[in-house]
């Protein structure tokens, strides 16, 4: 099983089991979680098929965290069987992560994406090698940064309560409701709903703006990302905001501070902002080109 | 402040979906057009993309693992 491993590559523990060595009856390939500075610690967890140790394969001073998989059960058939099946990808999925915060809570990682599977050490040493500035900047660039999520909801109820407050014209419909004939109280229900709705959904956007700005003093970098719909947050609010941020971790106390801020004042409107994390830098990690890492 | 313990714990569910939202779509990506045969390339990307497309998916898993 040695031969499998080239010598720059750092190995603690012999994998459970010896992989064939003809390229013709491949049975494992190596999945990775991430990229770290060579000097850095990794953990010492089981990879996503549940037995084999973590592996570090080392080049240009940056250290691919792997661990081998049966192709077996992570092969491009296989998984994509396997993505049909929830269960195993929430398994799945999580394990990943956790052992990307448990590396995070070391050293700077630039986390993989879930199934990136290489059929040989060489292969990943390769790759390493032709995107290693890329990376290495990646990983000095977020040495001091962590990525957060911010959504913003909007309790559209409470937000037209509020406004009907304030607002003349939505105030002087409310009232027409319960005073005029029953045909008029319709219509005037009727005009409430369609002018309220209007200016629920200009508010909303006012918020959501204001909210951004603020928040864009506070960050380094921030991807906008699509709000998910409610049968997704399982929550009765709707979602107007969806951010990733990446803010340098001596801002982090100020920029969760400054959310706090947010929410006590907009609370009446029913806004709330809220914060996740940190994350691995998902959203900021450099992008590899596949054609750099592919064999000849 | 909005991120203290007892919310996050309360918005679990999101959690996961954001776990799956960045796993899934997101980190390092090798670009590239997706391999589904293993025998002559030494780089096996699963192209998850092609039917895990976006935050749809991660609706759907979350959704499901609710019910």
């Amino acid at each position: 099983m040695e031969g499998n491993i080239p010598s720059g590559a750092v190995q603690p523990n012999p994998p459970p089991f010896t992989p064939h060595s003809s390229p013709s009856a491949q049975v494992v390939g190596w999945y990775l979680y991430g990229i770290l500075p060579s000097s850095a610690p990794f953990p010492p967890l089981v990879g996503v098929d549940g037995r084999s140790a973590l592996v570090v394969i080392v080049e240009e001073g940056l250290a691919a965290l792997a661990s081998i998989v049966p192709l077996e059960e992570f092969g491009a058939e296989p998984l994509r069987r396997h993505l049909e099946d929830p269960q195993w990808m929430e398994e799945k999925v999580r394990h990943h992560e956790r052992i990307v915060e448990t590396a995070m809570a070391e050293a700077p990682i630039l986390p993989m994406r879930f199934g990136t599977i290489f059929l040989s050490p060489e292969g990943v040493k390769r790759m390493l090698q032709e995107n290693a500035a890329k990376l290495q900047e990646g990983l000095v660039y977020l040495e001091d940064k962590e990525e957060w999520g911010v959504k913003g909801f909007s309790d559209r109820r409470r937000l037209q309560e509020f406004m009907v407050g304030k607002d003349p014209d939505l105030c002087r419909l409310s009232e027409d409701q319960g005073l005029q004939s029953p045909g008029r109280a319709f219509l005037a229900r009727k005009r409430l709903e369609e002018l309220a709705s209007a200016k629920v959904e200009a508010r909303e956007a006012e918020l959501v703006r204001s909210a951004e700005d603020v928040i864009s003093r506070k960050v380094v970098d921030l991807v906008r990302k699509p709000p998910l719909p409610r049968q997704a947050t399982g929550r009765r609010q709707e979602m107007i905001l969806h951010l990733a941020c990446l803010v340098t971790k001596d801002q982090v106390k100020g920029f969760l501070a400054m959310l706090t801020r947010w929410n006590s004042a907009y609370k009446a409107e029913g806004f709330e902002l809220l914060a996740t994390g940190p994350w691995p830098p998902y959203h900021f990690a450099p992008t590899v080109e596949r054609d750099a890492c592919e064999a000849s | 402040m909005p991120a203290k313990q007892a919310d996050l714990v309360k918005y679990r569910q999101i959690t996961l979906l954001e776990t799956l939202d960045r796993v899934l779509n997101k980190g390092i990506v090798l670009v590239g057009e997706v391999t589904l045969s293993v025998a002559d390339v030494d780089l096996i990307f699963l192209g998850l993309q092609v039917i895990l497309t976006s935050v749809e998916t991660a609706k759907q898993l979350g959704v499901r693992r609710e019910e």
